[in-house]
């Protein structure tokens, strides 16, 4: 007897993901979701840029691992509210981890959360978190064929960063291959290089970013 | 490996399903798996073979039935079917597109053992 069911794999997260873009839309936060390769900078650029907006937004992280709380602490020392996921091998982050996790902030003080998924190119890109906006992160050591192994982390990508410039005259990167591939995956978002641990190099991150926490806190959308 | 809980979710309803039929053996689970969806089907399956045991599931089959993939041009409305890394419309030459099908990820049906107990 086969009994028909129809329903989204997914369901359970995207449900919770739905609920927790309405709660932070109620407080006014906005929501990034780093994603990246292990080691590509995620936790550089965080603290680069909680340094950056210190004093003028309320910023929260969210950090998710597979094990330690070793990028908590380095956040934790910017005087910067953090949680610590630690997925016990898990590749991704779900909804219901950060539902779990945002219980420990006073979201309606905050004006953007960053949470750093799990470093991983695959896995993360299927689970919403409720976030605004995926902000991807690459790195020159890592090579310019990226976007083309890993088309649909790029495709739903915000921005796109392009991390550790100060590594091009060392590293093999083909930079117009990268552009390339770039534009052909998701033509609305060019890369943007930045050196994560060079504040002075990330002014276009910085005002991107800028520009969508004070959009947000202006208007309530969607 | 994200398999193992999309896995779990799809677990978790089949035997739902079976529990209301009196724990009826379910030999067959059916998903719909688009094209654009980041699933190994090998994994899947590893993942399943490994969770079954000892339930209503154990030795059921896993069938997924792919759809594939059409995205919409938005500049000249061609609809046509993306071949990955690049999705490059052939009427107008340019690249991207909207996902028209080939992003589902739905389970369609669970299929239980004929002699099952208890229900109406
Ligand atoms: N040379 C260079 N090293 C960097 C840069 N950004 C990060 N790193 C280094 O790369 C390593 C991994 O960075 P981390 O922020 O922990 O990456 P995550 O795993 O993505 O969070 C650390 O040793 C960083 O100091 C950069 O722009 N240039
Ligand atoms: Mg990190
Ligand atoms: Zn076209």
């Amino acid at each position: 007897m086969e009994i028909p069911v129809v329903q989204k794999v997914l369901k359970l997260n995207d449900d919770i993901a739905l609920l927790l873009r309405e709660r932070f839309e109620q407080a006014g936060v906005v929501v990034f979701n780093f994603i990246s390769a292990p080691g590509s900078g995620k936790t550089s650029l965080l603290e680069t840029t909680i340094r950056h907006f210190r004093g003028r937004f309320a910023i929260a992280v969210i950090e998710g691992d597979p094990d330690s709380t070793l990028d908590a602490q380095r956040i934790a020392r910017h005087g910067c509210p953090v949680v610590q996921i630690q997925t016990s091998g898990g590749c991704h982050l779900e909804a219901n981890l950060v539902q779990r996790a945002i219980a420990q902030f006073d979201l309606d003080s905050l004006d953007a959360l960053f949470i750093e998924n799990v470093g991983n190119m695959v896995c993360p890109v299927e689970f919403d978190l409720g976030e605004h906006h995926r902000v991807v992160l690459v790195s020159t050591p890592e090579g310019s064929d990226k976007p083309a192994k890993y088309p649909k982390l790029f495709r739903t990508a915000g921005i796109i960063l392009l991390n550790k410039c100060d590594l091009l005259p060392y590293v093999p990167f083909d930079r117009a291959q990268f552009d390339t591939y770039v534009q052909s995956v998701n033509p609305e978002h060019p890369a943007v290089s930045i050196t994560a641990t060079r504040p002075e190099t990330c002014t276009a991150w910085f005002a991107w970013a800028e520009a969508k926490i004070t959009g947000r806190m202006a208007v309530p959308a969607r | 490996m994200h398999e193992l809980s999309l896995l779990r979710s799809v677990l978790h309803k089949a035997l739902e399903i079976s529990r209301e039929h009196g724990n009826a053996p379910i030999t067959q689970i059916t998903l719909q798996v688009g094209a654009l969806r980041l699933v190994d089907e090998d994994l899947f399956q590893f993942a399943f073979d490994a969770s079954t045991p000892d339930t209503p599931a154990a030795g059921a089959t896993l069938c997924c039935e792919k759809i594939l993939a059409r995205v919409l041009c938005t500049h000249c409305e061609s609809v046509f079917p993306p071949s990955e890394p690049v999705w490059q419309c052939p009427g107008c030459g340019r690249f991207g597109g909207r996902v028209l099908e080939g992003d589902e990820l739905i389970l369609k049906s669970v299929t239980l053992a004929d002699a099952s107990a208890g229900e109406e």
